[in-house]
Formats: C-alpha cells, sequence, structure tokens
C-alpha cells in the first residue's frame, strides 16, 4: 500500500513537471508568433528607421539573432538558476518584481477564497436543507447572479458608491504591504476581495449544494438520524463532511485561477499584483516578463493542485488508504 | 398483555400514490415476530413510518402509530429524535452503505449515545464493551478504524452495538443479513437473537425470506401490495396457511431434502404497482382460488382453527425442520387466533 501512495506520488511530480515543460514550450512560442520583437516594441515606429547593421547588433544584443531553440533552452536553463530575466522597461529583474507582486496576489487570493467559502458553503446548505423551497429558491437566484454579473461592474459599482457616499476609498492612496501597514492593507484588500469572492461563492454555492443534495440521501444519513443525532451535527459531521471532496476541487481550481491575478479587479482597485504584472508585461512585449511570470503562476497552478490532492487524504481515509 | 407496538390503519404514500394500505398490527412487549413480504411489498416502509425515518415524496398519510400507548404520528420531529435510537432502534439491510465512511465505526457507535445525553467518557466505555459483546476482536484498536477496514459481517456487528447502545424496547432488523454471504448470514441471525434475549427486547424481523427467520420468531405477519394479508402464530404459518399468498410463498421455498432436480414453484403474474387502484383482494389477478367474492375487499378476519399438537412445519421445508438447533424456536403462543384477509378457506381451494 505505501510502495503504491510513493508510486502515485512519483507519478503526480512527474506529471507535474511534464505540464510546466508545455506551459514553458506554449508561452515561448506564442509570444515569437505574434509580429513585432522587444526592439519594435522599446522603440516603436521609429524602428523602422533602424540600418541594417544597427537592427543586426540590436538583434545580436537581445539574442534574438539565434535560433528559437537555443533561446528557449537558454531561458529556460536561466530559471533553473533563479534568474527569471531582465525587464527592459522596469529595469529591475523579473525576480524582483514576482517577489513584490507575488505575495499580494496570493494574500488577495486567500481574502478571497475565504469570502466566497464563508458565503457559498452556509448558503449552500440552506439551499439543500429543503430542495426547492423558498430558501433554494432565493440562494440560487443569488447564486445565479453571482455567475452572470461580470466582476468589474460589480467592482466598479462598489467603488463608486463607497467613495461618492461614503467618502471612503482606501484603494486612493499608495499601496501599503501586509508587513508594512496590515491596517491600511486589510482596508485596500478589502473590496477586492470582497468582489472576487462574491463571484467565487456562486460556483462554490451551486457544487456544494449538488453534493449535498447526493449525500442526504445516502444510507449512512438514515442511519444517524435513526440514532436520534441532533440536527446540527448530523449537517456538519454526517453531511457537510461527507459532501466535501466537491467542494475542495472546486475551491481549489477558482483559487489557481485568482493566484493567475484578478487582472481587471487589481486594475480597478489599483492592487499591483501579478496579474498586472503580466498585463503591462504583454503591453510592452516584455518578453522575459510575459514568459517567466506565466511560468510562476503556472508552477502555483500545479502546486495548488497538488495540495488539493493532499486535502482529499485529510478528508478521506479511504483515499488515504489506495 | 400490553402492546408495545399498535399500528392503525398506516397508510405510507409517494405523492398521490399509496404503497401501504392501511396495515393493522399490534406486537405485544416481548414477542418476535416477522414481517415477510416481497420486495415492493411495503414492509420495509411500514417499519421506517415507526421510526418517522421516511424522507420526502414518502409520508405517512393516514393512521397512528403507537409506541408504548404514546402517538408518534404528527410528532414533532425533536420528540421523534429522542425516541429513535432510545426506544426504537433499527438494524438496516446493507452494512456496506448504512455506516458514515467518514467516521471512527467507535464513534459512530458513541454517537448512539451521546445523541441520548450520556457523557462522553461513560459512552466510550460502554461503546468499547458493546463492540467486544457484538464479536469485534479487540475492541480498543478496532474502534479507531474506518468502516472500509471492515468487512461486511463487521460492520453489520458495529451497526447492531450502536443499535442496542440504548437498550432499546423496540428492535427493527430490516433484512440484516441479505447483503451478506451465506456463511456471515447465521452468525448474524444468531448473535441478534441472543442479544435479544438477553436484552429482552420486543423484536420484528423484516424479511423476503420467511425461512432465514422461522425458528426465531413467534408470529409471521405476511404482507403483500401494501396490505397484511395473515397475521398469524409461525407454526401454524408453517402447517396450515390461510392466504393461498402465504401458502404460494412457503411453496417457493427450497426443500434441502429434495434431490435438486425438481423445480422451484414460482407464483405467476407480478404484485400490483402502487399506481393502481386494487379492490377486493389485492392477490386476486394471480390467486388460482379467486371466487367472485374476492372482489369485495376483505378485511383481515379472525379465524380460529383447530391445532392439532403434532401440526408440524412439513411444509416448510427443512429451514424449520429442525427446529430444535436454532433454541429461539421455544414458542410460547398458544394456538391463538389466526387473522387473514381471505374469505376462502384453504378447506374449499381447489
Amino acid at each position: 500500500m505505501r510502495r503504491f501512495a510513493r508510486h502515485s506520488l512519483t507519478r503526480r511530480l512527474v506529471e507535474a513537471v511534464l505540464t510546466l515543460f508545455g506551459v514553458a514550450v506554449l508561452v515561448f512560442a506564442m509570444l515569437r508568433a505574434i509580429p513585432g520583437d522587444q526592439i519594435t516594441a522599446t522603440l516603436g515606429t521609429e524602428s523602422a528607421a533602424l540600418s541594417p547593421d544597427q537592427l543586426a547588433s540590436l538583434r545580436d544584443y537581445y539574442g534574438l539573432d539565434k535560433p528559437l531553440p537555443v533561446q528557449f533552452f537558454s531561458w529556460l536553463g536561466d530559471i533553473f538558476t533563479g534568474n527569471l530575466g531582465y525587464s527592459q522597461r522596469a529595469g529591475e529583474s523579473v525576480l524582483a518584481m514576482t517577489e513584490s507582486a507575488l505575495p499580494i496576489t496570493i494574500e488577495l487570493a486567500i481574502l478571497a477564497t475565504i469570502v466566497g467559502l464563508v458565503i457559498g458553503v452556509p448558503l449552500a446548505m440552506l439551499s439543500a436543507s429543503r430542495p426547492n423551497g423558498a430558501r433554494d429558491g432565493v440562494s440560487q437566484v443569488i447564486g445565479l447572479l453571482a455567475l452572470s454579473i461580470p466582476n468589474f461592474l460589480i467592482a466598479a459599482t462598489l467603488l463608486t458608491l463607497i467613495s461618492k457616499y461614503a467618502h471612503y476609498n482606501p484603494n486612493a492612496g499608495e499601496f501599503q504591504h501586509l508587513f508594512a501597514n496590515p491596517g491600511v492593507n486589510l482596508q485596500q484588500m478589502m473590496f477586492p476581495a470582497l468582489v472576487l469572492g462574491f463571484g467565487l461563492a456562486a460556483p462554490i454555492m451551486r457544487t456544494a449544494r449538488t453534493s449535498l443534495l447526493e449525500v442526504s440521501t445516502a444510507d449512512f444519513m438514515r442511519t444517524a438520524r435513526g440514532k436520534g443525532v441532533a440536527p446540527m451535527r448530523l449537517r456538519v459531521r454526517h453531511l457537510l463532511h461527507n459532501a466535501l471532496n466537491p467542494i475542495i476541487t472546486m475551491t481549489g481550481i477558482q483559487f489557481g485561477y485568482l493566484l493567475g491575478g484578478a487582472i481587471v479587479v487589481e486594475q480597478i482597485f489599483s492592487v499591483p499584483g501579478i496579474g498586472q504584472q503580466v498585463l503591462v508585461g504583454m503591453q510592452q512585449k516584455d518578453y522575459a516578463v510575459v514568459q517567466s511570470t506565466v511560468l510562476v503562476i503556472a508552477t502555483l497552478f500545479v502546486l495548488v493542485n497538488l495540495l488539493t490532492d493532499f486535502l482529499y487524504r485529510v478528508v478521506d481515509p479511504r483515499v488515504r488508504a489506495s | 398483555m400490553s402492546d408495545l407496538l399498535e399500528l392503525e390503519d398506516l397508510r405510507v404514500s409517494a405523492g398521490p400514490h399509496e404503497i401501504v394500505r392501511g396495515v393493522d398490527l399490534a406486537v405485544p412487549a416481548g414477542q418476535t415476530v416477522a414481517v415477510v413480504g416481497e420486495s415492493g411489498s411495503g414492509k420495509s416502509l411500514t417499519m421506517l413510518s415507526v421510526m418517522g425515518l421516511l424522507s420526502p415524496p414518502l409520508r405517512v398519510s393516514g393512521g397512528h402509530v403507537r409506541l408504548a400507548g404514546w402517538e408518534l404520528t404528527g410528532l414533532h420531529e425533536r420528540q421523534l429524535r429522542e425516541i429513535r435510537g432510545n426506544e426504537v432502534a433499527m438494524i438496516y439491510q446493507d452494512p456496506m452503505t448504512s455506516l458514515n465512511p467518514l467516521m471512527r465505526v467507535g464513534e459512530q457507535v458513541m454517537e448512539a449515545m451521546t445523541a441520548h445525553g450520556v457523557a462522553k467518557a461513560q459512552a466510550r466505555e460502554r461503546m468499547l464493551d458493546l463492540l467486544a459483546r457484538v464479536g469485534i476482536p479487540d475492541p480498543r484498536r478496532t474502534a479507531r478504524a474506518y468502516p472500509h477496514e471492515f468487512s461486511g459481517g463487521m460492520r453489520q456487528r458495529v451497526m447492531i452495538a450502536s443499535a442496542l447502545a440504548m437498550r432499546p424496547k423496540l428492535l427493527i432488523a430490516d433484512e440484516p443479513t441479505t447483503a451478506l454471504d451465506v456463511t456471515i448470514q447465521q452468525q448474524i441471525l444468531a448473535l441478534v437473537d441472543e442479544l435479544r434475549q438477553e436484552l429482552g427486547m420486543t423484536t420484528i424481523w423484516v424479511t423476503h425470506d420467511l425461512g432465514v427467520v422461522a425458528r426465531l420468531v413467534d408470529r409471521v405477519v405476511v404482507m403483500y401490495a401494501g396490505h397484511v394479508v395473515e397475521d398469524a402464530p409461525v407454526r401454524q404459518v408453517f402447517a396450515a396457511p390461510q392466504h393461498p399468498y402465504t401458502a404460494s410463498l412457503l411453496a417457493s421455498l427450497p426443500d434441502p431434502n429434495s434431490d435438486g432436480r425438481g423445480r422451484l414453484a414460482t407464483i405467476p403474474g407480478r404484485p400490483p404497482t402502487s399506481t393502481q387502484t386494487i379492490t377486493g383482494c389485492p392477490f386476486r389477478p394471480r390467486c388460482a382460488q379467486a371466487r367472485d367474492i374476492c372482489a369485495v375487499r376483505p378485511e383481515l378476519l379472525p379465524r380460529t382453527l383447530p391445532v392439532s399438537p403434532t401440526a408440524a412445519p412439513a411444509a416448510a421445508g427443512g429451514a424449520v425442520a429442525e427446529p430444535a438447533a436454532g433454541g429461539g424456536a421455544a414458542v410460547a403462543v398458544e394456538a391463538a387466533t389466526t387473522r387473514v384477509a381471505c374469505h376462502v378457506p384453504p378447506a374449499e381451494w381447489r
């Protein structure tokens, strides 16, 4: 049994490495496939005025004259040494940029996920406690609204309302880091986290509702009721516990997406997260920034997936055994 | 003798369709009863309504359930909860799905006690005793196991332990051996019967296989299509069934003394579905003895029988041919009255 577990862990790790390699190839190829390069991006229309000699020397400087596979592996090799490249525009190493942007995004993702779970799971429990009843109807409508209203609309509306009527906009000032200034930081994170969390609550609620309804008809639920178990314990210890796995899956996927940066919401609330970093990198055709940041995001995504697998084991002893 | 359980014209419906169509049953304290019928006869639903465990769309649509004189129908969920697991407990059909897969078995047994106000430490101690009593080896260690680490028989033992934790007055065993290996079946039956005697519990066995419980019970209630068609002491049922359906059931039991070449008797046709309206005897369409009078709904009629002391259950085949082996077959019921829903006495059967 233990040997099998180790085997499956190895397999998952190999899969993860292959996935990341695929992502690296893809993002590298895509950046090269679209017209323009660092030179045109830096100089704009003026690049047309470059003499062939100047162009050649610039291409040599950026390493653009080398064959693509050589460029690819030199980038990949650098990454293993911790060198994510250098941003021409920011005049800063991508590693330094990521080190400052990533914790902000992770913090936002965690806060948003907490909001999503706190809204989504209780709503689902209410909804599933009497399917097709009034509570179910209300919860379902809220869920549908949260799914169908785009988050930038909620974000912009919220920002307008609070700043216009409450004269309160913590995001107007300079961004403060969590450990530097927790009070201000949490105020700045509150609204983007609420907006993202609200959007997250909808899929969590729907998944949880389906899962709870399925478990509620299980034989062991009848056994527990037959023992005279109190309703609260019945709902949490028997029902919710058994319904957790699909909820974990859905939350894991959503959390993974959030790590990719909530580009629009970060933009609206001026949160300098990883989403903004990629966005700016793309606008400026900053190869190193886009390539390396995307690879960092993909790595996190894969890690979150591994973590999800680990959580299944914590929840379900049967998964531990197999 | 006071009746512990009393069902009066009990009806269970799913939406507009009635599935249990007026069951009358009185079980005196201390008696062991078998409720027999094919799947779909309403026997399990009748027992689930005693526990108040029907889940929508099923509901009790009429009649009364009384336990020790207390009316259970219409009782608030909170009051029902005090009775469940405490006064009445149930062992279910499938031990593979009836235990919570994510909870240690010890906790599942303890839960039956803590739900009724037993302190945790005391519940833990009693849980270990109970596990040992139902034959689970090394309770201290196994209490920490999860259901998937147990075989079907072991799981059913855990179910039994949690059902008996509060020493209920009434135990309902709903086909507790159907899902088990044949070799395990006898062990589980014997265990439940032993505990029944030890705790002096009134017990209702729900089964589709009369042969399995024949030697454990005092009395047999035969259900068909949501009706009770015959209700009689076990010896009489085997010796002289008064309803043609009971007779057909008995005839379809395999006879271990035969050479195995003959075909088993079957009952032609199919029971009516819950969507069908039944007038008269529900068994009439499949009954070889049916007369015109059967089209009028027969009530359960008392029919006193002359019981000869030699009325050995010959018709039953080997399952009851050796009652001595079971020990539990010391039937203390005298030649009681049979109640039957058939107007045609066996003497007039063709």
